[in-house]
């Protein structure tokens, strides 16, 4: 995946261009992260792909709307990726499977939480979201993979919007400390 | 825009706008804030990479032939472009042609003359098909009415027949008087169940302003027996238990208590 030929930017100049190549590159380095945002989202691999190649033509679609000012490439694409993935699951009514989800999640960060010594495979090899405190997860999560406003987490989690907002910056500060 | 940095970063908006969770309104400020504070950008910047990089955490690796997928669709949403370009300059070449747009005017007129004339055709004949329709209608109506009235006659004419044929009834036969001798007219009588029936078999109809009055002598004594009306079969008069005799008299409209006029037919029981 880090086995870039082009920078960012002439990736995003060569796609502009209507370079299909650039496209397949795009593909090569972005592909399994958005996969993993859609996923998280519909929770159903097969669903997923299917998302993924629209969210791919999209991209194509869109690329001249693209502007660097506005932010990072993989923002833009996670953004379309996450949109897609969330109209989806409300074209299809998925309130409900969404809800279970979200308790499935919740059960399975509590297992990480109590469980994290008989993960063979994290051994030595902490990731990012081991490292990541519960509440903070959760709340990421939450926010950022599930498309909740902050109002609907702070009701979801029962907790007051005021501490959602302080928790939501704690949380990313906390990232970026663990990511150094 | 002026702000404070610091206060600015603290205040969380930044955060928000990377998880997308900001109004239009709010997206327009940071971002123009951002191209402003190279500060802030690059705070803005670090807050997306932890976001970017949590979420390449839960990377899934695509099955094989999605890539190939993906790029195919694209390849395919380029090449259809083209056809619709080529489409459009076929049809711009005909257009540009004098002699093709003559025909097709020709056709186009010959086609609606066509047409107009089958509209005209047609219409012709729905109406041709709905005043016949009408006339059938009243055709109807009146065998309808013809046959009402003559079930109306039957029906009387089976009643009088009853009563002609029953024996509890006298038949009393009313000659012509002296003004006309050839008036005839009949009463039948059931003193049983005091009915009289009168039926005008030959008499003049009465001068305008005039009526014909039927009575019964009783002891000696005409009394009235109602006023008699024009028209075929028996009428119902008024009832009565004994007479001797039936006579019928011309009087004034709506009759009187004792006859006045000329006596037009009379009869013994």
């Amino acid at each position: 995946m880090s086995a870039k030929v082009f920078s960012e930017e002439e990736l995003v100049t060569a796609l502009k261009k209507g370079d299909q190549e650039a496209m397949a590159m795009l593909y090569d380095n972005y592909s399994a992260a958005l996969l993993g945002v859609i996923f998280r989202v519909v929770d159903n691999r097969e669903a997923a792909e299917d998302i993924l190649q629209e969210v791919f033509i999209k991209v194509w679609k869109n690329i001249s709307s693209y502007d660097r000012s506005k932010g990072k490439l993989f923002t833009w694409l996670i953004n379309i990726a996450r949109n897609a993935a969330i109209d989806s699951m409300r074209v299809k009514d998925y309130a409900i499977k969404s809800k279970i989800q979200s308790i499935d999640n919740s059960v399975r960060s509590i297992n990480r939480q109590y469980n994290v010594s008989t993960q063979v495979d994290h051994i030595g090899l902490k990731t990012l979201v081991d490292k990541l405190k519960p509440e903070y997860k959760v709340l990421v999560d939450k926010l950022y993979f599930e498309g909740y406003t902050q109002e609907e987490a702070a009701e979801e989690l029962g907790i007051p919007l005021g501490t959602v907002k302080t928790r939501i910056r704690a949380a990313i500060n906390h990232l970026r400390e663990v990511m150094k | 825009m002026k702000v404070d940095v610091k206060e600015y970063i603290a205040s969380g908006i930044l955060e928000a706008y990377a998880l997308g969770h900001v109004t239009d309104h709010e997206r327009t400020e940071v971002e123009a804030v951002a191209a402003e504070y190279p500060e802030i950008r690059k705070e803005l910047d670090a807050i997306q990479d932890s976001l970017n990089a949590y979420a390449k955490e839960h990377s899934i690796a695509p099955t094989a032939g999605t890539k190939e997928k993906v790029l195919q669709a694209i390849s395919e949403y380029e090449s259809d472009k083209r056809p619709v370009r080529r489409l459009n300059s076929m049809e711009d070449e005909e257009r540009s042609d004098p002699r093709n747009k003559a025909v097709w005017s020709l056709v186009a007129s010959v086609l609606l003359i066509i047409s107009l004339t089958g509209n005209l055709y047609t219409f012709k004949r729905m109406n041709n098909a709905e005043s016949y329709v009408h006339e059938l209608e009243h055709k109807v109506h009146r065998k309808d009415s013809t046959i009402n009235a003559t079930a109306a006659k039957t029906d009387q004419m089976e009643k009088d027949l009853a009563i002609l044929k029953d024996p509890m009834y006298k038949m009393v036969e009313l000659k012509g008087q002296a003004k006309d001798t050839t008036a005839k007219a009949m009463v039948c009588f059931c003193p049983g169940s005091k009915l009289v029936y009168f039926a005008a078999e030959k008499m003049p109809e009465p001068p305008k302003g005039m009526q014909y009055q039927l009575w019964a002598i009783v002891d000696g004594k005409p009394v009235d027996e109602g006023m008699i009306t024009m028209g075929e079969g028996l009428h119902k008069m008024k009832d009565l238990s004994t007479a001797t005799a039936f006579a019928v008299t011309l009087e004034k409209e709506g009759g009187s208590d004792v006859p006045h006029g000329d006596m037009i037919v009379m009869g013994n029981i």
